[in-house]
């Protein structure tokens, strides 16, 4: 049996990283300056971040003209949700102090 | 593995990331001119005829223009939750509701003025279940 710290994930924990998966967690799919205009971060952490992230297999980028420009879409994997989701139960595991110790 | 209170901070970091991104609204012109066009279709009911299928076709076009201007403008696209698919079925079913009840006052006892009321009540209630949802976001799981 699996324990809810397992799914601690240190490729999500870094904080920037954490609210980008956050963020894309909540919807389908999220524009790249939308994204960076919502949590308040410069496009070069927004990238450095979402390059680390799709590396990791956890965020699908997606290139789309938009009003003649070309746009980045950007969206959470099958398996980037379900580390979040993982991390995210390891994170409560933790506050909550409930541990699968012993 | 980060103690108590940093893994509390970090829950807490993405809960705020999430709610902050489950209530980006597009512009309210479009919320305004959707529900415009939706009490249109019930008013077009007003018009003489052939004018009434006329007026009818056109805020049917008017509502898949503003909606295709507003799937082209939005920089994010939400997720389609349960509960927000439930909502929209509801939705859907009260407004023909709505519209098989007037247009039955209308044909047996003669209201025509009903169109008004009814196209009001479900414009409105578009516009103000549109504007709630997106305030509310999307809480973190």
């Amino acid at each position: 049996m699996t324990a809810p710290e397992d799914g601690f994930n240190e490729t999500i924990h870094a904080p920037n990283r954490l609210r980008i998966c956050a963020a894309l967690d909540a919807v389908e799919e999220i524009e790249f300056a939308t994204i960076r205009e919502t949590l308040g971060v410069s496009p070069s952490v927004l990238s450095k971040h979402v390059t680390v992230l799709s590396d990791a297999g956890y965020v699908e980028q997606r290139r789309a003209v938009r009003d003649t420009r070309q746009r980045v879409w950007l969206k959470l994997t099958k398996t980037g949700r379900a580390a979040y989701h993982a991390h995210l139960a390891a994170l409560r595991a933790i506050v909550s102090g409930d541990l699968g110790e012993g | 593995m980060p103690s108590r209170e940093s893994a509390a901070r970090s829950l807490a970091l993405a809960e705020e990331a999430q709610e902050a991104v489950g209530s980006l609204t597009s512009d309210r012109w479009y919320g305004v001119a959707l529900s415009a066009a939706l009490a249109g279709v019930y008013f077009s009911n007003l018009l003489p005829e052939p004018f009434d299928l006329v007026g009818l076709a056109a805020m049917y076009v008017g509502m898949l223009v503003v909606l295709t201007l507003q799937f082209r403008s939005s920089g994010v696209r939400h997720r389609l939750t349960p509960s927000l698919k439930r909502g929209m079925l509801v939705a859907g079913a009260l407004g023909l509701a709505a519209y098989l009840a007037a247009l039955a006052l209308e044909h047996w006892a003669g209201m025509s003025w009903i169109w008004i009321p009814a196209g009001l009540l479900v414009g409105g209630g578009v516009h103000v279940l549109d504007r709630t949802a997106r305030k509310k976001g999307i809480p973190a799981q």
